[in-house]
């Protein structure tokens, strides 16, 4: 699904002024591709891609999602969009420590309209994509750091999502489970043709990226 | 009446010379209505202590004991159940699914236990109602702040109706007045709901609201927490804080700065 971003203005109100976490923000992102987002800490990142991801709404602005503005979506709209479309992984995981690996993974399908035991069938499936066929039954805290953030990415592919977008990924993890990390989910990108947004500060995986996008003070400093 | 019994619970992590015994032989009992906090320094063993009572781990030594089940005799199928229906979970970093309402986040929990979706959603409304919550249910965590983010996740551990929470550092993500507002919550929960509430916590200001403190230390429960030293003032918030349990710290100007939380630590700007 290609996304065109349109002067993506973001407002937040800190105190009695208003600050503008994203100032303007223009690009195009095409189906398929792997793109990296950097920039310092506070310069917008996280912001863009929860934009982008449907999980916050610009101030001002547009976003075209296969030609369909989101910005303007209302929230039925936008949480299909959301749910159907965009798969979520997190820097701290972001997993259930009470359930087990299979569970956290069948948890986002609940409001999919799946019975029980096709949730469960597709579950197993995404789990064994990433896999952890073998570690379904094993609760988060049974599992090393590498394998909890594939625990997560197969969470994200649980709706057979078109877009992946990976919030620090590999900030928890060790140099080589990072490298794994990136490695799963360039394969998935490639088998499924998912587009993969990544934020990172780590130059490894911006070089592995088709293209860089790079953030500060809310504005595209420059692309590559 | 008893909702936990602890004892003689010891947890043994690794073996032979790498053996770590993180728990030791601790015993104690919670009633409906108490409020426990569990303090001690980092590495004392009290997040162990908690993730058993929650059946997250299994004691190497002991029993603990819920509403009159021993959870350590129990297949893993019942241990998830009563996981489900017993103990409601609270986190210092909330834990909610990123693409999914407050109200989504509530829901599920209902329906995982088996009730029917229009049930679990009206008791979903109920709860994020009593929590004052009501004009941001279909907000998603992204777009609240922190203590509204707790309160969701408070409002997700009642959905069961459990006879007991468990909460692991819930204020330490908090501001102080978003961490004063849970700190209420949780009163209210145990005192006019007659459930057993159990916070692990470094945060001296919930003192305020248990009814007894356990310190633990290497592993073992001591009757007294030691007196403490002389407290320094969180320079963001003004809280009193004991310098030696609070993980917040930041230098500057060769000065050390203590914080309640993770949020002062980031909103501090030093005096020039």
């Amino acid at each position: 699904m290609p996304i065109e971003l349109q002067s993506i203005i973001k407002t937040y109100r800190m105190g009695s002024e208003n600050f503008n976490a994203l100032d303007g923000i223009t690009a195009t992102i095409k189906d398929g591709e792997f793109i990296a987002i950097m920039g310092p800490s506070g310069s917008g990142k996280s912001t863009l891609a929860n934009i982008i991801g449907g999980l916050d709404t610009p101030s001002s602005g547009k976003i075209f999602v296969n030609k369909e503005d989101i910005s303007r979506a209302w929230d039925r709209a936008l949480s299909h969009y959301r749910n159907k479309k965009v798969g979520f992984v997190f820097q701290t995981f972001n997993l259930q420590p009470h359930y087990t690996a299979l569970e956290n993974v069948m948890l986002p399908l609940i409001f999919s309209k799946v019975r029980l035991r096709a949730r469960k069938k597709k579950a197993v499936a995404c789990l064994e994509a990433v896999g952890l066929g073998d570690r379904m039954k094993h609760k988060p805290g049974e599992l090393s750091g590498g394998q909890r953030q594939r625990v997560s990415i197969a969470r994200s592919l649980a709706n057979n999502p078109e877009i992946i977008i990976a919030d620090e990924p590999t900030g928890n993890l060790d140099s080589k489970r990072s490298t794994e990390i990136i490695a799963l989910l360039k394969k998935l990108r490639e088998e499924k043709n998912i587009t993969l947004i990544i934020i990172t500060h780590d130059m490894n995986i911006a070089h592995q990226a088709d293209r860089v996008i790079y953030i500060q003070d809310g504005k595209i400093k420059k692309a590559r | 009446m008893k909702i936990l019994s602890v004892k003689k619970v010891q947890k043994i992590f690794g073996s032979g010379e790498t053996a770590v015994t993180a728990v030791d032989d601790v015993s104690f009992e919670v009633k409906a209505r108490e409020i426990l906090l569990i303090m001690g320094p980092s590495g004392s063993g009290k997040t162990t202590l908690l993730s058993m009572i929650g059946g997250l781990l299994t004691p190497t030594v002991g029993s603990i004991t819920i509403n009159g089940t021993d959870i350590t005799k129990v297949s893993r199928k019942q241990l998830a159940k009563i996981r489900l229906h017993e103990i409601g979970f609270v986190f210092q970093s909330f834990n909610l699914l990123q693409n999914l309402s407050g109200m989504e986040n509530v829901q599920y929990v209902g329906e995982l236990a088996g009730q029917a979706s229009a049930v679990a959603k009206q008791k979903a409304r109920e709860l994020l109602i009593k929590l004052h919550l009501e004009n941001r249910m279909h907000a998603l965590p992204a777009q609240l702040s922190g203590g509204q983010q707790q309160r969701v996740s408070i409002a997700r551990a009642l959905m069961n109706d459990p006879r007991m929470i468990l909460a692991d550092e819930p204020t330490g993500n908090l501001d102080s007045r978003s961490g004063h507002e849970v700190m209420m919550l949780f009163h209210n929960i145990a005192k006019e709901e007659n459930r057993s509430v159990i916070i692990v916590s470094h945060d001296q200001r919930i003192k305020d609201i248990s009814d007894r403190t356990l310190w633990i230390e290497d592993g073992r429960v001591h009757t007294a927490p030691p007196e403490p030293q002389t407290l320094v003032r969180d320079p963001v918030c003004g809280m009193r804080l004991d310098p030696r349990y609070t993980p917040f710290a930041k230098m500057k100007n060769g000065r050390e700065y203590k914080f309640c939380s993770k949020d002062c630590l980031e909103k501090f700007i030093p005096e020039k």
